[in-house]
């Protein structure tokens, strides 16, 4: 944003173990929460393939039912929470800052405290798995299911807090994510000239502000009922298990776009620079997000459309997610229009986004299929379902991710990625992915429920629950090509120039990786596509002798940046600390200190609990010590 | 050449698969199977899956078609292309704002039309009342305002509107006979209700839908349609006491075995006209007019029956029936008297 370089000292990017702990860089914030949530993917992933495993054949005996329990809650949660948002929030982290002209985030400081929640967020609710059982009933928890009476394990504990932490994560990187879209865009830049993955991360920053809290309530409510007898959820004892489900689906359903907005945003940076035109409609794809954000708080109740609503209510509800196609219409046929006598490169980066396209279209209708009322009650709970949001999440938001890895690698590395490993990829994804979701819709038909560990060969399911198995074995061997593809390439010298794609927006006008200040100084923004105007002309004047940009200053101008800090971290740690006093501070657990012998209404002192206060509050106070310059 | 050629195969396949998929679901033995209805409401609910899913068909080969087109014909021939920089069109864009709008304003009067003949709401009149309730894992059902209470095979009469209030006292489960109705979820504090109603005489399987716990996959049940004569004969018989084993038979050891504390029998079951009044399991009076055991898990025969009484966490891992090891013997006994409780 500023035009021209300041002359204060600290621009040199510090390296080591530390500088990583303590940064408070946009950037290596983004790595670090691409590198974790990578990692978290492929723990999902395998997961999945347990899962797959065991339903290949018919009374399999690999898991048992509690294990299958436990795997399925973890893949759901795993993928929703520790592997799809944090993904978006590494992508947006990077690419945020830079597509808008700034230097950073505007909260540095909360923008480390984000990813630190995540992580250990991430590491808490596994380490479930160590002590005494993970959490086994499902993702979306139903009480009283999820209640100490049905899951007396510290796995549903472990899932609420670890979720709470991850929420709290989730808030304050889209706090952050708003004031920075609100306040730090480059001189020219309206909120009408916003990159669409800009506009796409906004939106969803305040989908996540008005969703979550739902859920965090929600929580820790179960968490009352759970740790200190109250009864919220109990029919018994004056509780509404009912409850539960509209507090989770109020979160439960923006969630869905929360996930899917910001790969909208890669997929519509994606096609309008592989196609070397602006984005078909604009103004339309920026309003359907918009859209699709406001209507999806309308639309909750259609998970419970068998929960016995009244008539009026499933009919509001179906109604409102008929009209949720219709934005979601308008963006596949403006991307469509995009690529329409573009000039379209081939790569990897671009058959993800194509293939994002065709895929995530069979979600869509497979999701009108779902908002007929009668037919949901058929298909409700059934593999159809599995099918339908695999094609949304992983057709949409997986595919969109993966090509905003292979779009985005060689600036955040300097290195592009091999494209032969990169087809491969995407072709094995591709059949990988229609053998098991596709087949999914029709298993659902057939009548197979979900969350079952085993069904009986009489069910006429093993066939395809077969052949579902080997798909998920080939989008594996994909995933397996990606990660190889990434550790070799990073192997390989720095080739990238600024500008590798021919790109339209203001990452590319920065060196490949940027320096750690961004830019040196800024281009005039008149349009979405400020680099786009500056080599070709606003009305293509050059475009027989395209002009180069270059942003960064040659990489060793001096700009004063924000101090890295310890802090962040430990406010987090502190945090953790809480939540594990929580899970084993109360009825007699390790971390419940007695004192009964004092004469006193409590019984016992919840250690745990008071010593991650007190670290907390230590996190605090150095935080707010510490210069903010 | 080699990527055009891939990226047709592969919709050519997926569409071949697709299409395929679907023409198969009429004739495949799959008891379950939705597009295979055997009751009006289910038939409505089918006929609503087709259309909505062959206006879905036409609008996916639509897209993909546009896709693979353009994938096809715009690829970049020279590196210093410059297309044309088309940023809208504004009366194309309200067109595919508004055929999608229209077309799904048709498909919602129609589902809201539907939801008006097959909702659980909507009964098609008057009709005998029964009640399902849930437990983890098996599913009971009560005739007579609560007097009879049996387990997993619910028998209705063909051509009678049967009346179903669903109860819980613990988790949410949700009941479902895919060929004949379709899901209402059976939630605790809560009494929904749903009906049922075919003229096709048949056994009909069913399972639970809402995720339950550990058996979640076991708790299966059937519906037993029967010509209005056979069901009275049924519910005649299924309302007297159990019968009384010959003296000295094995049946008789069996009673003496299932009544004995020691193998707990007694502290979940019932059998009317003895002193077992249980409630936490399967009421077990008429157990040997059932067709199959352990949540529908287990077809009712003399090795199942066994397999089950020697090991039941063995056969459903979790089960809340968790017995003392019984003896060969003992268990041949209590086998004899459970076949004789016709």
């Amino acid at each position: 944003m500023a035009t021209n370089v300041l002359a204060l000292p600290r621009a040199s990017q510090p390296t080591g173990l530390m500088s990583w702990i303590t940064t408070v860089d946009h950037k290596r914030i983004g790595i670090l929460y691409l590198i974790t949530a990578v990692i978290f993917f492929i723990v999902g992933g395998i997961e999945a393939l347990i899962i797959r495993t065991q339903l290949a054949a018919a009374s399999n005996t690999l898991v048992g039912p509690n294990l299958y329990n436990e795997l399925f809650t973890m893949h759901g949660t795993t993928m929703i929470f520790l592997a799809v948002m944090p993904l978006n929030s590494g992508f947006g982290n990077y690419l945020v800052p830079l597509m808008i002209g700034a230097r950073d985030m505007a909260f540095p400081r909360l923008n480390a405290l984000g990813y630190w929640l995540f992580l250990f967020g991430g590491l808490l609710l596994y380490s479930s798995f160590l002590v005494g059982g993970a959490p086994d009933a499902g993702w979306f928890g139903y009480a009283p299911l999820s209640e100490r009476a049905y899951s007396p394990t510290h796995g549903v504990d472990f899932w609420i807090l670890s979720l709470q932490l991850l929420g709290i994560s989730s808030i304050v990187g889209s706090l952050n994510f708003i004031v920075t879209i609100i306040n730090m865009r480059a001189p020219g830049m309206t909120i009408n000239r916003l990159p669409l993955l800009v506009w796409g991360t906004l939106v969803t920053s305040l989908l996540v502000i008005f969703a979550l809290p739902s859920v965090s309530v929600a929580m820790f409510l179960l968490l009352f009922d759970r740790v200190f007898s109250t009864s919220f959820y109990l029919p018994n004892n004056g509780g509404d298990p009912l409850l539960w489900q509209h507090l989770f689906w109020f979160f439960g359903h923006p969630e869905v776009y929360i996930m899917i907005m910001p790969p909208f945003g890669i997929i519509s940076e994606i096609l309008a620079t592989n196609s070397r035109k602006p984005i078909f409609g604009y103004a339309a794809m920026a309003f359907a997000f918009a859209g699709i954000s406001f209507v999806s708080f309308t639309v909750w109740a259609h998970h419970m459309f068998a929960v016995g609503m009244s008539p009026a209510a499933d009919a509001v509800f179906a109604g409102m997610s008929f009209v949720v196609a219709v934005p979601t219409g308008i963006k596949i046929f403006n991307w469509l229009a995009t690529i329409w006598r573009g000039s379209l490169r081939i790569n990897s980066a671009f058959l993800f986004a194509a293939g994002f396209i065709g895929q995530f279209t069979i979600g869509g209708l497979s999701g009108v299929i779902l908002a007929a009322v009668p037919v949901d009650w058929q298909v409700t709970d059934t593999y159809f379902v599995i099918g339908h949001f695999h094609y949304t999440l992983f057709a949409g938001a997986v595919l969109a991710l993966f090509a905003g890895t292979y779009y985005w690698f060689p600036k955040m590395t300097g290195r592009f990625l091999n494209e032969r490993l990169g087809q491969l990829h995407f072709w094995f994804t591709m059949v990988g992915m229609t053998l098991v979701f596709l087949i999914m819709h029709y298993v659902g038909v057939l009548g197979m429920p979900r969350r079952i560990y085993t069904y009986g060969a009489a069910q006429g399911w093993e066939v395809w629950n077969f052949i579902e198995t080997i798909g998920a074995y080939l989008v594996a061997f994909g995933v397996l090509f990606f990660v190889i593809n990434i550790i070799t390439s990073l192997r390989h010298k720095a080739t990238a120039t600024n500008d590798p794609w021919d790109g339209q927006t203001l990452e590319w006008a920065t060196s490949s990786p940027p320096p750690a200040y961004n830019f040196a100084s800024m281009l005039p923004v008149n349009s979405p596509r400020p680099l786009w105007d500056a080599k070709y002309g606003p009305h293509g004047e050059f475009a027989s002798n395209p002009k180069t940009v270059d942003l960064s200053g040659g990489g060793t101008a001096t700009v004063h940046l924000p101090s890295p800090s310890i802090w962040p971290l430990v406010l987090t740690i502190g945090l953790s600390i809480i939540a594990i006093g929580i899970i084993f501070g109360f009825d007699g657990g390790p971390l419940a200190l007695d004192i009964s012998g004092m004469g006193m209404a409590l019984q016992s002192l919840p250690i745990g609990l008071v010593t991650g206060i007190v670290v907390f509050f230590i996190g605090l106070i150095g935080w707010v010590s510490q210069p903010a310059s | 050449m080699r990527l055009l050629w891939n990226k047709w195969s592969r919709l050519g396949a997926a569409l071949s698969a697709s299409l395929a998929l679907f023409g198969l679901a009429g004739c495949a033995a799959t008891p379950q199977d939705i597009l295979s209805p055997f009751s009006p409401a289910a038939q409505l609910t089918a006929d609503l899956f087709h259309l909505v899913f062959w206006i879905s068909v036409v609008i996916f080969i639509f897209v993909e078609g546009m896709l693979i087109f353009f994938v096809f014909r715009y690829q970049r021939r020279r590196a210093d292309e410059y297309p044309e920089q088309n940023h809208g069109n504004t009366k194309l864009e309200i067109t595919w704002t508004a055929i999608p709008a229209l077309l799904l304003l048709g498909v919602f009067g129609l589902t809201i039309h539907v939801m008006g003949q097959v909702g659980p709401q909507f009964p098609p009149g008057q009709g005998i009342p029964i009640r399902v309730v849930g437990h983890q894992w098996w599913w009971e059902v009560q005739y007579n305002d609560g007097k009879v209470k049996y387990a997993t095979d619910i028998h209705i009469p063909a051509g009678q509107v049967v009346h179903v209030e669903l109860k819980s006292d613990n988790v949410i489960h949700s009941f479902w006979i895919p060929s004949l109705m379709g899901k209402t979820d059976v939630v605790p504090g809560y009494t929904n209700t749903t009906w049922l109603y075919t003229d096709k005489v048949g056994s009909y399987s069913g399972q639970c839908a809402e995720f339950c716990g550990a058996q979640h996959a076991n708790m299966l049940f059937r519906v037993i349609v029967q010509s209005p004569a056979d069901f009275e004969a049924w519910l005649n018989n299924v309302q007297t006491p159990a019968a009384e084993p010959a003296p000295n038979s094995e049946a008789a050891r069996g009673k003496e075995i299932f009544l004995n504390p020691k193998t707990t029998c007694i502290g979940c079951h019932a059998i009317q006209g003895t002193t077992a009044v249980g409630v936490t399991g399967p009421d077990l009076t008429h157990v040997a007019s059932r067709t199959c055991i352990a949540g529908c898990l287990l077809e009712f025969d003399h090795a199942n029956l066994v397999k089950w009484l020697s090991n039941p966490q063995a056969v459903k891992p979790g089960t809340i029936m968790k017995i003392p090891q019984l003896t060969p013997d003992e268990v041949n006994a209590l086998v004899a008297y459970l076949e004789s409780l016709k």
